[in-house]
């Protein structure tokens, strides 16, 4: 069954065949988790955000109206999740970020090379949790997923200007947030 | 051809890293290699696969649905000739030996009822052209079949009465089995989470 396309899956599940629905899981389901993961989560809200996705997916089944973009759908659902979810944490988030980042900072640089890279770990963190929430989308799905501004646009049901306008933005604003580590040896 | 409309046109995609100016294409590497530090290459663990197909396999037949199944699914039942004999027995001693009982009527046997223990609701979906129509929400997990509205005679309005107890409830009708969609009389909507909307209906204490 794993050779079916996502068309022919969502089709058997419709049918009853629940298991089936086991191998859209599994096919997305890394994606979905890196995702999460890239929007600020930590790993066990990015499980829990993708699991309830996936949950709601199957419940709603029939609600795909493109059973060949069942991607983009399920897509669609978990980064809903993640944008209800972020606005419950961002500040707890912000505030995690920072005491992380003052905790490797008082370390200091040193000649430990995993805690320098630690440190910028952190501020890229940091400097994309700063950016708004449809520019940090924009740039996550561009630089660490690979997508084009028209998949993103497909992805995130939004106009293609206006992903050209948020990932401009976007980067503008994660440059000037990570000023200081543009220097080639900074890391 | 200026820096800022280069990066335009390369953010778009029409033209490739290799073609912006040096120093655009440097800062460009390097705001790159930045964001890679983030990058989470790790698999989802094995316990997602296990939550979502152990919640989807007990929740693919809601437990109102399994409880109509049991009560109109026809059975076989298997009862002896001795018993039976017994229990026709029992039966016509009641008929015959208990005195009449005094029915109540109108509200009083209404209000007892487990059917109508909540607010009786109507819910009202006009579609002349609609073969079928099925109320979903959250009152019924969502249920993918629905409960079926009464066909209308002439007029394409189909109605349904749901008992439901007092509370906020989201809900769509699902026309031809197929598509989903929201009451346009609602006296509200909320955002389903899959770009499209959901009704709101709110049952308050003693509506009818």
């Amino acid at each position: 069954m794993t050779d079916l396309s996502d068309a022919a899956i969502v089709a058997r599940v419709l049918s009853g065949q629940t298991d089936a629905f086991g191998v859209l899981v599994k096919r997305h389901q890394d994606s979905l988790i890196a995702y999460a993961r890239h929007m600020g989560f930590d790993d066990a809200t990015a499980h829990d955000i993708v699991q309830d996705g996936f949950v709601r997916a199957f419940r709603h089944l029939q609600r795909c109206g493109d059973p060949d973009r069942f991607d983009g759908w399920v897509f669609t659902i978990v980064s809903n999740l993640c944008r209800t979810v972020g606005k419950k944490r961002s500040r707890r988030v912000s505030e995690d970020l920072e005491a992380h980042a003052d905790h490797l900072e008082a370390e200091g640089p040193g000649p430990d090379e995993r805690a320098e890279a630690g440190i910028v770990r952190v501020h890229v963190r940091r400097a994309l949790d700063s950016v708004p929430a449809e520019q940090r989308e924009a740039i996550v799905l561009m630089y660490l997923h690979g997508h084009s501004v028209r998949e993103i646009a497909e992805r995130t049901d939004s106009s293609v200007s206006a992903v050209k306008m948020r990932l401009k933005r976007g980067r503008e604003a994660l440059k000037h947030e990570l000023e200081p580590f543009m220097a080639e040896e900074a890391v | 051809m200026n820096d800022d409309t280069q990066l335009e046109r390369y953010l778009a995609g029409d033209t490739s890293l290799d073609a912006l100016p040096d120093a655009l294409q440097s800062e460009e590497r390097r705001l790159k290699a930045l964001v890679d530090t983030v990058r989470h290459d790790e698999p989802a663990r094995a316990e997602l696969f296990e939550s979502v197909m152990q919640t989807v396999s007990t929740s693919s037949t809601p437990a109102w649905k399994r409880a109509v199944d049991w009560l109109f699914n026809p059975r076989e039942i298997r009862v002896s000739p001795a018993l039976a004999g017994v229990a026709l027995a029992v039966i016509a001693a009641a008929i015959i030996l208990v005195p009449s009982v005094e029915v109540p009527t109108g509200d009083a046997v209404a209000g007892t009822t487990p059917e109508a223990s909540g607010v009786v609701t109507r819910f009202v979906f006009i579609a002349p052209e609609a073969r079928s129509v099925s109320l979903t929400g959250d009152f019924v997990e969502w249920d993918a079949d629905g409960i079926p509205l009464q066909q209308p005679q002439t007029n394409g309005v189909w109605t349904l009465d749901v008992p439901l107890e007092p509370g906020v409830y989201e809900y769509a009708f699902i026309i031809d089995g197929q598509e989903w969609r929201p009451d346009p009389l609602a006296m509200a909507s909320a955002d389903d989470g899959f770009g499209m909307e959901n009704s709101v209906v709110i049952v308050a204490e003693g509506r009818t």
